[in-house]
């Protein structure tokens, strides 16, 4: 009996012991490179932003940093937070941070405009959780870049963004990732339609 | 270095390699095999996996009870896997980002797994951590030989450094997954005849 019952306590005591331990190493490690994940986060989230306004930029942190320091003002309306870009005193562009429901979970994203917002000046996504290799695919440049310089001036109902092959098609949808796909253009369409209601605003503020 | 760690890094690198003669780690073999720089670290996370917790195992096998060993394996290996994947978020982003999930899924490799049972639960920490080196290596060099031919016809570069130059025709079916079993496949055909060779030559089995 007295065998039977050590046999229980002692796996138990062995695991947590086994368990504490690693936890707090983790834990260590974990609060050693905490500052540095986050700082890598910010610049990977930087240049999302910068590459979404079109504006060029080294592929090094330092000048990420430097050239978003350049060119960016950060503000906010009650709805979104938006950047100013600025080159010269003149405004070449604003981005808006978007967000909406994907497939999978919420879907972030840059979306950036002109100085008059008759166009799209591009967009890139700053985080989701598609499917890897199906909606992931949104991630990809041939994908993103269909965003660039697409007209916003003449569209009805809303419809700014439409999948070819359908009438006034604008942009290619990813094969096989029909959810992901209807969720990114039911996403950018209504926030274009809502930011357009705001950007008398946007423009007077970006003058001050 | 004595015989028998000789011996363990024959059978971890070319007898018993992992990845063509035990098929193991397959899937993370195939999805990160078309850059070399990605097989390149992919292979060195697997093998300080792999080795530290063989190490981490056979120092404490003789106090772990016998029917909680697997438990006790799975976490001293989501340990180590999840170190790797702190180190390379905080000092490689743009190669974190470019392994996504495979990472996180080194846990599931069935090598670490497979060498901890097989190997570390029995036999003395030096020649675990030996064994563990010996068979992420086994593993990493068969990426990177698969790694290699993908990125040359594919891309027409090696570690990023153009090779072939502009007038290289990439091969886009190398780069996209069925290049990957195409090469997998060729690696374990060419291994399996050359070792069945010796094997006759030795006097061996004869079919």
């Amino acid at each position: 009996m007295a065998t039977h019952k050590k046999k229980v306590v002692y796996p138990i005591v062995f695991m947590v012991m086994v368990t504490s331990i690693f936890t707090l190493f983790l834990a260590v490690i974990n609060e050693l490179t905490y500052d540095t994940i986050q700082e890598q986060s910010r610049i990977k989230t930087q240049s999302k932003l910068l590459y979404s306004l079109d504006i060029d930029y080294e592929d090094s942190d330092e000048s990420i940093l430097n050239t978003y320091n350049k060119y960016i003002t950060e503000k906010s309306t009650d709805d979104y937070t938006y950047y100013i870009a600025e080159e010269n005193g003149q405004v070449i562009g604003y981005a808006f941070e978007v967000r909406g429901s994907g497939l999978w979970g919420q879907i972030r994203s840059y979306l950036a405009f002109d100085d008059s917002f008759d166009e799209l000046k591009g967009v890139d996504f700053i985080s989701h959780s598609e499917t890897p290799g199906l909606g992931g695919r949104i991630d990809e440049r041939w994908f993103v870049d269909q965003f660039k310089g697409i007209e916003l001036t003449q569209s009805a109902d809303g419809e700014y963004l439409i999948f070819k092959p359908s009438i006034g098609g604008n942009i290619d949808s990813i094969t096989g990732a029909t959810s992901t796909s209807k969720a990114v253009r039911t996403i950018f369409n209504e926030n274009i339609e809502e930011i357009l209601q705001v950007k008398e605003e946007v423009i007077d503020e970006s003058k001050n | 270095m004595n015989q028998k760690t000789k011996g363990i890094f024959l059978l971890g690198l070319w007898k018993d390699n992992p990845v063509f003669r035990q098929i193991l780690g397959i899937c993370s073999a195939l999805a990160v095999t078309n850059l070399m720089v990605n097989s390149f670290v992919m292979g060195l996370g697997l093998i300080f996996v792999t080795a530290f917790s063989e190490l981490t195992v056979s120092i404490i096998r003789q106090y772990t009870p016998k029917h909680i060993r697997m438990m006790v394996q799975t976490l001293i290996i989501s340990a180590y896997v999840i170190i790797v994947d702190i180190f390379l978020k905080a000092y490689f982003p743009s190669i974190s980002e470019a392994l996504g999930p495979y990472v996180g899924l080194i846990i599931t490799n069935c090598i670490i797994m497979g060498r901890c049972e097989s190997y570390a639960q029995n036999n003395p920490p030096y020649y675990a951590f030996m064994d563990g080196i010996a068979s992420g290596a086994g593993y990493a060099i068969v990426l990177l030989i698969i790694a290699f031919v993908r990125e040359l016809l594919g891309f027409g570069s090696l570690f990023g450094i153009s090779i072939l130059g502009e007038s290289w025709t990439s091969w886009t079916l190398m780069i996209m997954p069925p290049g990957a079993f195409f090469m997998l496949a060729i690696i374990i055909w060419i291994s399996k005849n050359m070792i069945d060779d010796e094997k006759e030559e030795n006097g061996g089995a004869k079919a």
